[in-house]
């Protein structure tokens, strides 16, 4: 194994893999950059690139552009409330009222640190579970996702800030929304209303840029002069982001770990486990009252997670040969397309190649974490930009991500009504998160149930014959009254801010 | 008086200038065809097969066009690959728009789900069928019957708990028509996409699945199954250890009656909008015929694990006509279909 991993990693390392990786995670960095061209986009569109090239070296350029894609969507997360991909999203509550605060650069330097130690967890805990990662893999079914599903929107809680009632609201509105589409059961279209566009539900896209990005722009366009109220930014922080997350590595190692395992789940992957991940970061802060305030836990704990679920979705790539996330779907067709078969047969006989597939994985991210760090004063002056240039430009950009996505009209009239709501939301002091999480988790509880229900004729019993799933429930009541417990456990000191 | 008659002369005059000039624009475009990026519409995200097997033909095809310009791939997934589909259905008729999409879920949407579909199969101008997939059955380590006689009986004592990738999908419908042809009962257990069919297989939570004669190979090489048959007179190339369906013991009758029927299978396709000129889809389907016997081509089939069984335009728009007969005359089992 570990002539494997020389051999594979020594190519990574030569001049001619640390460019390919190089060039890939650049355009992962770009394509995270600009909202709603996620990394499915990117590698679909560098796939035709490697055709000249040799297997080895096109996977490198490839698992390069999936390193890269997740700092992209951070920054624009941080500075202009958009995330660059669904999974981001979790990263604008703290990391937007960072920027306000004027400590952009801070909230990017942690988001770098945060997601490149993440990223390291996660491709280290993967190389060391490799024999026993088919199993890992196998151990949750529908009971444990529904649990999880469950659990996660329980999350509400902890992101409806002072309003219970209105979390409780907008997450039921979030759930509504994620009933358009398809019936899962009978294969049927239900609340579409006769529109074809609908078929596939509401997209996460749409919501996220309209009620967060385009609804905060409409704010900053009537109320402020620019993103941070004092019209200056700390361009010392960078630095001071990245010591903060140094000194808060339980943090990064917890999210990071629940990242790897939701990863390694097909089908739940980001956008879940950085929710978890921020309800984790608030449960184990001192200052769980300053979170959504701009306190720098609320961005290390989604940005450790968002990285390292990365790594997770390797695994039923590698294990099973099927992809666990839409990103590594595209993937491996272009791995496939080089004659390379992720699964059981590579990893007994090409186990070089796995190794150099996670090595440049962790290359991509550390390049343009590298790139990320040294630009992260250039981005966190935009929230000095005044308002009348910055909210056209912001808004363009974010009309045509969400339409370069699936090249449908349909959507830029969603993100436009959705920019509305959001707008009425923040009016109306209605927490904007909740409906997010009830986009995201409805499926995945809706579809799990189903699921369970065929298996076991209707009965609810499945739920309580499986261990992982009566721990997961179990431990939903303790996470609702988390910060609670774990302040019993604090001395007691008086408050500060993060 | 004399002036209108001048107006008159030149407006006609224009229009038939107008005329002529559509007239030779259009034998221009036919006999400079292609002069510009031809698309391959994929109704479905990329990564999968469809999108592998169109950006292999994308890669190629340019080769074999009378003058080389680039042909690219635009994935538009959506409501079952419709929203695709029904795009290029309406498209410009100049042969630059082309959808690769599946034939068999197409027809079927437009029986079954009529109220669902504005295209009509008959019109759409086939180009080439690039892979009829050889379907088989896989079953999970835990499932012991090495005989189609052995898998009914156990069967008959509890139905066999078959995985699908959602309700409506090919891995539904193929053993709904199995189903409703033979003595064998199934449970459908409907996973979100097929990627969750396997480990389902794998944490012997489904028995059995159908798919792809590369599904079943899967199944073995990630060792969580073993593939029973695959539905065809011939072993496939791809998984010469598979046997059969005649050779695992399924009655002809039951195997005739499955094929005979218009939806079962996927047929791999690439299509242009009804009403393209003729001369451009001769140009097109000549060139999309030799990209098919083309050896660089053929290698990269054999690498995304495709069948290489093509067939003409020609053709496929000849068989496509008999399925819609067919259909036209299984009133029944539109209605078995409407689950």
């Amino acid at each position: 194994m570990f002539e494997a991993f020389l051999a594979g990693a020594g190519t990574v390392l030569t001049w001619k893999g640390m460019l390919y990786a190089s060039i890939g995670a650049t355009v992962g960095y770009v394509f995270g950059f600009l909202p709603g061209l996620g990394a499915s986009v990117a590698v679909s569109l560098i796939i035709p690139i490697t055709y000249g090239m040799t297997p080895m070296y096109a996977m490198i350029m490839l698992a390069g552009v999936l390193g890269g894609i997740s700092f992209g969507g951070s920054i624009t997360s941080i500075v202009i409330n958009t995330p660059g991909e669904g999974a981001n999203a979790a990263t604008c509550l703290d990391g937007y009222a960072m920027a306000q605060q004027g400590r952009a650069g801070e909230a990017l330097g942690a988001s770098a640190a945060s997601g490149f130690l993440g990223h390291a967890l996660g491709i280290i805990v993967l190389i060391a579970i490799i024999p026993a990662m088919q199993k890992l893999v196998l151990f949750f079914g529908p009971p444990e996702w529904f649990a999880l599903g469950v659990g996660g929107l329980c999350l509400i809680a902890a992101v409806s800030g002072g309003s219970l009632l209105g979390g409780i609201i907008s997450g039921a509105a979030g759930l509504l929304l994620s009933m358009h589409g398809v019936n899962p059961v009978v294969g049927s279209p239900r609340f579409t209303f006769g529109q074809m566009w609908l078929w596939d539900g509401v997209p996460l896209l749409c919501l996220i840029i309209g009620i967060m990005a385009l609804a905060e722009m409409i704010v900053l366009f009537t109320e402020q002069e620019s993103i941070s109220k004092s019209g200056t930014v700390n361009m010392g922080g960078v630095w001071s982001g990245v010591r903060e997350t140094l000194k808060r590595l339980p943090l990064v190692v917890l999210a990071g770990m629940q990242g790897v395992v939701i990863g390694a789940i097909p089908g739940v992957g980001g956008n879940v486990s950085s929710w978890i991940a921020y309800a984790q970061a608030k449960a184990m802060s001192k200052h769980p009252e300053t979170f959504g305030k701009g306190n720098i836990e609320g961005v290390i704990g989604p940005e450790s997670a968002n990285d390292s679920v990365q790594a997770g979705a390797l695994m039923p790539l590698l294990s099973l040969g099927i992809p666990g996330s839409p990103s590594t779907a595209v993937l491996l067709g272009g791995l496939i397309m080089h004659g390379l078969n992720p699964g059981q047969e590579m990893l007994q006989q090409n186990l070089d190649v796995v190794f150099a597939l996670t090595t440049a994985h962790l290359f991509g991210s550390l390049v343009t974490v590298t790139i990320g760090l040294w630009a992260a004063k250039y981005f966190a002056y935009v929230t000095t930009i005044s308002s009348r240039i910055l909210v056209p430009m912001v808004s363009v950009l974010c009309l045509m991500g969400t339409y370069a996505t699936r090249g449908r009209v349909s959507d830029i009239a969603m993100t436009i009504i959705f920019t509305v709501v959001g707008y009425a939301m923040i009016k109306c002091n209605i927490p904007r998160v909740p409906m997010i999480l009830g986009l995201i988790l409805g499926p995945l509880v809706e579809r799990s149930y189903q699921v369970c229900m065929q298996l076991s004729d209707g009965s609810l019993s499945i739920f309580l014959t499986r261990p992982i799933t009566v721990v997961f429930l179990s431990l939903i009541p303790v996470s609702l009254f988390a910060s609670k417990i774990f302040g019993l456990f604090r001395p007691k000191k008086k408050n500060q801010t993060s | 008086m004399k002036s209108l008659n001048r107006w008159l002369v030149m407006i006609i005059g224009v229009f038939i200038a107008s005329a002529l000039t559509v007239g030779v624009g259009t034998a221009i475009s036919a006999a400079d065809f292609p002069n510009r990026p031809i698309t391959i519409v994929v109704p479905v995200t990329a990564g999968g097969g469809y999108d592998l097997g169109a950006r292999n033909i994308a890669r190629f095809l340019p080769k074999h066009l009378p003058k080389k310009v680039d042909v690219v791939v635009d994935n538009m997934p959506g409501g079952g690959q419709l929203i695709g589909v029904h795009s290029v259905y309406a498209a410009k008729q100049d042969g630059y728009t082309l959808v690769a999409f599946n034939a068999i879920g197409a027809l079927m949407a437009q029986f079954v789900r009529p109220e669902t579909v504005k295209f009509d199969m008959n019109k759409f101008i086939f180009l080439g069928l690039w892979q009829q997939d050889i379907r088989g059955i896989g079953l999970g380590n835990n499932m012991k019957e090495k005989t189609w006689d052995a898998l009914v009986k156990r069967s008959a004592q509890k139905p066999i708990l078959i995985g699908t990738g959602g309700a409506g999908t090919g891995q539904h419908i193929d053993p709904l028509i199995l189903e409703a042809v033979s003595d064998l009962k199934l449970k459908y257990i409907h996973y979100d996409g097929n990627a969750q069919v396997d480990p389902a297989i794998g944490r012997g939570e489904v028995e059995m699945q159908m798919g792809q004669v590369s599904v079943l190979t899967r199944m073995e090489k990630q060792k969580i199954g073993w593939g029973f048959c695959v539905i065809d007179v011939n072993r496939a190339p791809l998984a010469p250890n598979i046997p059969t369906c005649l050779e695992a013991g399924m009655p002809r009758a039951v195997y005739d009656k499955m094929t005979e029927l218009p939806f079962f299978g996927v047929d791999r396709v690439l299509a242009a909008p009804p009403g393209t000129d003729p001369e451009i889809v001769e140009i097109l389907r000549d060139a999309l015929w030799k990209t098919f016997k083309d050896p660089e081509y053929l290698d990269g089939v054999k690498k995304i694990k495709g069948e290489d069984n093509p067939m003409t335009g020609k053709d496929y728009q000849n068989l496509v006509g008999k399925k819609i007969q067919a259909a036209k005359e299984s009133k029944d089992l539109i209605e078995k279909l409407k689950f």
